[in-house]
């Protein structure tokens, strides 16, 4: 089924039970071109709805058994970004710290809230966040297997790598100094000689694929310390959002010396940069700084895979279970693309076209266009009238009722996460005009009109009085 | 029972010590207290039985042969506690309480958190 996106449906995207009912579907990816004077020809893809019962394995809706993964020629195609994380600026930079010795898992098991004992050879990467006692979040992270780990005395592998955001670096080696005490573990940071690399290419990687991203990075010169499958988006035995390695790319201009040279970065391009990251948006992973002191909920954390319900105490674990098991999810991080505030605001139903074949965003995209993943967000300017702050308000305007905030922007596109009461802004029988809000450097007032959505991988049937998904 | 003491043993766990040295015929049977990380508020206690010498970093407290042995890194976990054994319906344990550096603790009273966490002279 396909959905034309014309202004008149702009209703129907923040109306998500009614589309729904309308369609028999839920909402899946999108793909916007905004320009500043209007909202164009704009895609949104429906999938059918995984009704109660025996689920239908994902398996069959996005794999494609004939292609073959080559980073080489997904790369002469166009079809492969790849991503130093630690180089570059701004938020989006990850560092990498090293936990070695035969009480690492141990140390690390206390503070996560995913369980380590899983992460082995054949898999690869977890993704975890660290809390405070409170149970809000210090970080998320993504836990990377040494390539060269043996298993510890009392399970889990005695070295892996934390891939952190690099602001919260400081904050979680501290925390994690804390709690060493007399255990034998060797914390190390070692960001200025390993770096976070992500390759993500169409189709979608697979674990099979990590062999081959392995070659590809040392017929580079790279040393592959750690790779692992970005763990937060499964799609089937799909990983959208690629492939991680804690990569050490040695500067050739440097000396020989027995020490560990500093790297060089990974060439990469801006664009490569940011269509991963309007990529992660879109899936609604939210990273990075913007996450700290929120819950572990709210942020997404027990849909990307990151909150293991089944491990022991740790810290932080006391409100994350109970929110799961007795309490509500009022709020979460959902995907939101920001318009101007002169154009119309949505009116009518949605109008759903099923004569249509659907593309899926991550499937096979037109030709013509050179790089289909980035292309529908970075074309035209990125941002279509002032730039809104973090942090900027998003009212019902309507009823005037604030619902939430804005809490990450995209530096090439008009996407943004923002964290959102479910109920009133999907939920409503009407469709809801949005608008966040904030002050302008000169204290001028600044809006734009913001239509979110549910990610299309997320399980269907979130309930969105309580937030979670129906056992 | 002297108040000036870092960690105050209980009548209650003087008892416990010997009796267990009794039972298992090793006179020199110590109580080890340490703090590890872990648990759901960040801290535990752990409780172990040993008949070694005591080590430089050591602290020694108790009276009438029963010993209580911290070593100095926990000691700044629980310095002002009270060190008891416990007999109620849920168990028989040894048990810290009243700690004065804890500000909270889990339900099983196994695990807590510190007060000024971040000025802890514990911490490098």
């Amino acid at each position: 089924m396909r959905a034309s996106f014309t202004r008149r449906s702009l209703a129907v995207v923040t109306s998500y039970e009614r589309c729904a009912s309308i369609t028999g579907s839920t909402t899946c990816a999108a793909r916007v071109r905004t320009s500043p004077e209007e909202i164009p020809t704009s895609l949104f893809r429906f999938q059918e709805i995984r009704r109660r019962g025996p689920a239908k394995p994902q398996r069959s809706r996005y794999s494609s058994a004939t292609s073959t993964w080559d980073p080489q020629s997904l790369a002469t195609e166009g079809k492969l970004w790849e991503v130093d994380l630690t180089s570059g600026e701004g938020d989006g930079r990850r560092g990498v710290i090293q936990l070695a010795g035969p009480e690492a898992p141990k140390l690390v098991q206390g503070l996560i809230t995913n369980d380590i004992i899983h992460l082995t050879g054949s898999k690869a990467s977890l993704a975890a966040g660290f809390l405070t006692n409170k149970g809000r979040l210090i970080t998320e992270s993504v836990i990377i297997i040494a390539t060269d780990a043996k298993e510890a005395p009392h399970g889990g592998p005695d070295k892996f790598f934390l891939d952190v955001p690099i602001d919260v670096k400081k904050g979680i080696l501290r925390h994690l100094r804390l709690f060493k005490l007399r255990s034998k573990v060797t914390i190390t940071d070692i960001s200025s000689t390993a770096r976070v690399c992500a390759l993500v290419g169409l189709p979608h990687a697979r674990v099979s694929d990590l062999e081959r991203v392995r070659e590809h990075w040392s017929a580079r010169g790279a040393e592959v310390l750690g790779l692992g499958p970005d763990p937060r988006v499964i799609l089937g035995d799909r990983f959208p959002l690629g492939i991680r390695g804690i990569i050490h790319f040695p500067d050739p201009s440097s000396p020989p010396s027995s020490l560990p040279s500093p790297a060089r970065p990974l060439p990469c391009t801006q664009e490569a940069r940011e269509a991963l990251e309007a990529l992660r948006f879109l899936y609604g992973v939210g990273e990075g700084p913007d996450l700290v002191e929120r819950l572990p909920s709210e942020c997404n954390l027990d849909l990307t895979h990151a909150i293991n319900f089944h491990k022991g105490c740790y810290l932080g674990q006391e409100l994350t279970a109970r929110t799961q098991f007795k309490g509500v999810i009022r709020k979460r991080l959902l995907p939101v693309f920001l318009f101007p505030d002169s154009l119309p605001p949505p009116s009518s139903k949605l109008e759903a076209d099923t004569q249509r074949p659907v593309q899926k965003l991550g499937d096979q995209l037109p030709p013509s266009n050179a790089n289909p993943l980035a292309a529908p967000f970075l074309a035209g300017p990125p941002s279509p009238s002032p730039a809104l702050a973090k942090g900027a308000e998003i009212i019902d305007e309507a009823s005037g009722k604030a619902v939430g905030s804005l809490v990450s922007l995209a530096t090439g596109s008009n996407l943004g996460l923002a964290l959102l009461r479910l109920e009133p802004t999907l939920g409503a029988e009407q469709g809801v005009k949005l608008v966040a809000r904030s002050l302008g450097a000169e204290g001028e007032k600044r809006q734009q009109q913001v239509l979110a959505f549910l990610p299309d991988w997320w399980p269907s049937g979130i309930d969105l009085a309580t937030g979670k998904i129906p056992l | 029972m002297s108040l000036d003491e870092d960690v105050v043993v209980t009548n209650a766990c003087i008892k416990r010590i010997k009796a267990l040295q009794v039972k298992t015929g090793k006179e020199n049977l110590k109580l080890r207290l340490s703090v590890e990380g872990g648990g759901c508020s960040g801290f535990t206690y752990t409780f172990t039985m040993e008949d070694g010498p005591v080590e430089d970093d050591d602290k020694v407290y108790g009276r009438e042969g029963a010993q209580v042995v911290v070593d100095e890194g926990s000691l700044e976990f629980v310095r002002g506690s009270t060190v008891d054994f416990t007999e109620d319906m849920m168990r028989s344990a040894f048990a810290v309480v009243s700690n004065p550096l804890s500000e909270s603790a889990c339900g099983c009273g196994s695990s807590f958190a510190i007060k000024n966490f971040e000025k802890n002279p514990a911490i490098d």
